[in-house]
C-alpha cells in the first residue's frame, strides 16, 4: 500500500451523494460490483466528462459530508479499481467505514481544501502523517494522519483481506456444511 | 454511572459488564438480518474466496422485500439463486416472496425481533427494531464479514437523549417530527452531533405512541446517519420479555435535549434528502401525480387506518394514481378482515403486494420523467423511485392521502376541516 501519493486533484463540492453522485443509483440497485463496468460511470451525474480527466492514482478532493445518504460501496470499488484516494472536509461515519472496507486510503479532516485546491492542482499527499503539498500553487497543508487501527485495516485490502485471513485461520469453513452438522 | 439502554444491550452482546461510547467491540449478534437483493451479492464474495460455509446460519434470515413481483427476468433469477443459496448455507430462518412481507418490520410483529436483542443487519433501516428497544446494528457491505465470522468490529456510539414532552397538533404525524428533527439537527440548530450518534427518545410523550408512531420516527432519522434511534420498551413489553432493558436514571448521554412536539407543523421533506424539510405551507399547490404509503416507516396497519380514516366516501384525484403498500402479510389481511382495504380500493388506491413497494428503486409503481411524487418512502434522492428526472417528496401519511385526494401538495388540516 503506498501511503506518500502524488496525483491530480479533482475537487467536488459539499453534499456530494453516494447514489446519485458518485454513481448512479441504478449501478447500486442493479448490485454491480464488476469495477470495468462501474467506472465509465464513474462520477457522470456531477460531471459526465470527469471520468475522461481522471488519471489512475489521482486525488478526489471532496468537500463537507462527501458520500452523503445511503452508504454503499459501487462507486467505492470503482474508485479503489483507479488507485484513487480521497481527502474530503468531512464524512459520515458509515460512509468511512465503506471506505476503510473497500481499502481507500482516506483523510477525513481536512478542513477548508476545497477552497486551498483548485480542479487540476497537482498534490503529494502523506496519508499517514496528514501533510498534503500543493505542487502546483507551492503550499502545504497539514491534516490530521490516518489513525493506527484504521491503517492496518486498509493494508489488510479491508474486508476481502479480513475475510481471505479468517478463512486461513478456519479451514472448516471450506468444506460445505454436511445435514448431519447443521 | 449507569448505562443508557444501548449501552446495556452492546455490553451483554459483547460479553462485557460494561461498554463507553469509542470502545470497539465485537457484539454476538442473536439474529442477522439480509434482504434480497444483497443475499447474492454476499454469496459470490464468499464463494469466490472458497468459503463453503457461514458461521452460526442458524441465527441468519433472508427476507424478501425489494424484489417481491418479478418484474425483469433478472429479479426471477435472483429469487431463484437466493433460494438456492439458503439452502447450500442452511440459514436459519428464510422468507421467499409472500412470505412475512418487510424486513423491518415483521420480525417484530412475530417476534423474531425482541426488546433487549442484539442484530446485525445490511440494511440501514434496521433501526426500525430500536421501537421494540432491540439494537440492530446496520452492518451494508460488511455483513459478509458477519456471515463469514460471526461477527464485526464496531464502534460503541455516543447517545443523543431527546425528551419528547407535549401532544402532536391535529394533523401532525411523528414523521413530521422525524423530519423536523432531522433538518434541525443537520443545520446544527440544536449544536449537537447526530452523525454516529444514538438518537434515544424518552419522555412522557412516548408513553401514548403507539408501536406504528415509535417506527415512523426511527425510520425518519435514520437517513441523516445517525447510528441508531431506540425507544425504552415499555412496561408491558419489560414485563414479557426479561431480556429488555431500560437506561439507568444516572445514564450517560453526549446531550440531552427537550422537544414539545406541539410546536410540530406538518412538514413536507422537499427532493434530494428527507432532512430537506420545510413547514408545508411553503409548498402547497404543487401539483402531484404520485402518491404512495408504505415502505419500512409508514407500512403498518395504523398507516392505513389513518389514510382509510380520511378516504372514506371519497376519491383520489383523478390525475394521481396512488399506490399503497402493506408493511407485512399480516398488515394486508388485517385490512382486508377490518374492510380498510374496501375503502382504499373504493377511493381508486391501488394496493401492492406486502414488501418495500416503489421505494425499492421503483418497483412496482414507478415514476416517469417530469412527474411528482408525494410518498413516506424511506429516502427520496434522485431516481429513487424511477426516473431521475422525477421529483420525490417525502411527508406523513395524513399529508400524503391529503395531496392524493386534492392533486396538489396539501396540508391535511384542510382535509380534516372539511370532514369535520
Amino acid at each position: 500500500m503506498e501511503w506518500l501519493v502524488r496525483g491530480k486533484a479533482h475537487v467536488l463540492g459539499d453534499d456530494v451523494p453516494h447514489d446519485g453522485g458518485v454513481i448512479a443509483f441504478e449501478m447500486v440497485t442493479a448490485r454491480i460490483t464488476d469495477p470495468e463496468k462501474i467506472m465509465p460511470q464513474l462520477f457522470a451525474q456531477i460531471d459526465p466528462e470527469l471520468i475522461q480527466r481522471i488519471q489512475p492514482g489521482d486525488i478526489i478532493v471532496g468537500g463537507k459530508n462527501f458520500l452523503a445518504g445511503k452508504a454503499h460501496n459501487t462507486g467505492l470499488i470503482a474508485m479503489k479499481y483507479l488507485n484513487l484516494t480521497i481527502l474530503c472536509e468531512s464524512m459520515g461515519v458509515r460512509a468511512f467505514q465503506g471506505v476503510v472496507a473497500t481499502a481507500i486510503p482516506c483523510l477525513t479532516q481536512c478542513y477548508g481544501i476545497t477552497q486551498q485546491v483548485n480542479n487540476g492542482d497537482e498534490l503529494e499527499v502523506n496519508y499517514l502523517t496528514g501533510k498534503v503539498l500543493n505542487l502546483s500553487q507551492n503550499t502545504s497543508m497539514s491534516f490530521s494522519g490516518m489513525d493506527q487501527g484504521v491503517k492496518n485495516m486498509i493494508e489488510k485490502e479491508g474486508l476481502k483481506g479480513l475475510l481471505i485471513e479468517y478463512l486461513a485461520q478456519h479451514p472448516e469453513l471450506r468444506t460445505p456444511l454436511t445435514p448431519q452438522e447443521s | 454511572m449507569g448505562a443508557n439502554l444501548s449501552e446495556k444491550i452492546l455490553a451483554k452482546a459483547a460479553h462485557r459488564n460494561l461498554v463507553s461510547p469509542g470502545d470497539i467491540i465485537y457484539p454476538d449478534p442473536e439474529l442477522v438480518i439480509l434482504h434480497d437483493g444483497f443475499i447474492q451479492t454476499a454469496f459470490q464474495q464468499l464463494d469466490g474466496l472458497g468459503y463453503q460455509r457461514i458461521t452460526n446460519p442458524e441465527r441468519v434470515m433472508f427476507v424478501t422485500d425489494h424484489q417481491v413481483i418479478y418484474t425483469t427476468p433478472k429479479s426471477i433469477a435472483q429469487a431463484s439463486a437466493n433460494r438456492q443459496i439458503a439452502k447450500k448455507w442452511q440459514v436459519g430462518h428464510f422468507f421467499d416472496a409472500g412470505r412475512g412481507g418487510h424486513g423491518h418490520i415483521f420480525p417484530m410483529e412475530s417476534g423474531l425481533v425482541r426488546p433487549g436483542m442484539f442484530l446485525f443487519a445490511y440494511d440501514m433501516h434496521c433501526t426500525n427494531f430500536g421501537a421494540v428497544g432491540a439494537f440492530a446494528q446496520r452492518a451494508g457491505p460488511d455483513i459478509t464479514a458477519v456471515l463469514a465470522t460471526g461477527t464485526n468490529w464496531l464502534i460503541v456510539p455516543p447517545t443523543l437523549r431527546i425528551e419528547l414532552v407535549g401532544d402532536y397538533s391535529s394533523g401532525v404525524h411523528p414523521r413530521d417530527l422525524g423530519f423536523w428533527l432531522s433538518s434541525k439537527l443537520t443545520a446544527k440548530e440544536f449544536d449537537v452531533e447526530y452523525d454516529y450518534r444514538i438518537i434515544e427518545f424518552a419522555g412522557e410523550a412516548i408513553k401514548r405512541m403507539p408501536l406504528s408512531y415509535k417506527v415512523a420516527l426511527c425510520n425518519t432519522l435514520t437517513e441523516i446517519g445517525v447510528a441508531n434511534v431506540m425507544f425504552e420498551p415499555t412496561d408491558e413489553m419489560v414485563r414479557e420479555n426479561p431480556a429488555a432493558v431500560k437506561s439507568d436514571l444516572d445514564a450517560n448521554y453526549e446531550n440531552i435535549l427537550q422537544i414539545d412536539i406541539a410546536q410540530i407543523e406538518p412538514q413536507v421533506s422537499l427532493p434530494g434528502a428527507p432532512d430537506n424539510a420545510v413547514d408545508i405551507s411553503q409548498v402547497i399547490g404543487r401539483k402531484v401525480d404520485h402518491a404512495y404509503i408504505g415502505a419500512c416507516g409508514s407500512g403498518m396497519f395504523d398507516d392505513f387506518q389513518l389514510a382509510a380514516k380520511l378516504l372514506k366516501n371519497h376519491q383520489i384525484a383523478e390525475h394521481v394514481r396512488m399506490i399503497l403498500v402493506p408493511g407485512t402479510v399480516k398488515v394486508a389481511k388485517q385490512l382486508a378482515d377490518s374492510g380498510l382495504s374496501n375503502i382504499l380500493l373504493d377511493a381508486g388506491a391501488i394496493m401492492l403486494p406486502p414488501g418495500c413497494g416503489p421505494c425499492a428503486g421503483g418497483v412496482g409503481g414507478p415514476l416517469g420523467p417530469g412527474e411528482v411524487s408525494i410518498s413516506t418512502a424511506a429516502t427520496n434522492g434522485a431516481g429513487r423511485m424511477g426516473s431521475t428526472e422525477a421529483e420525490c417528496y417525502l411527508a406523513s401519511p395524513l399529508t400524503v392521502v391529503a395531496s392524493a385526494m386534492a392533486g396538489f401538495i396539501q396540508d391535511p388540516r384542510e382535509l380534516q376541516k372539511l370532514k369535520g
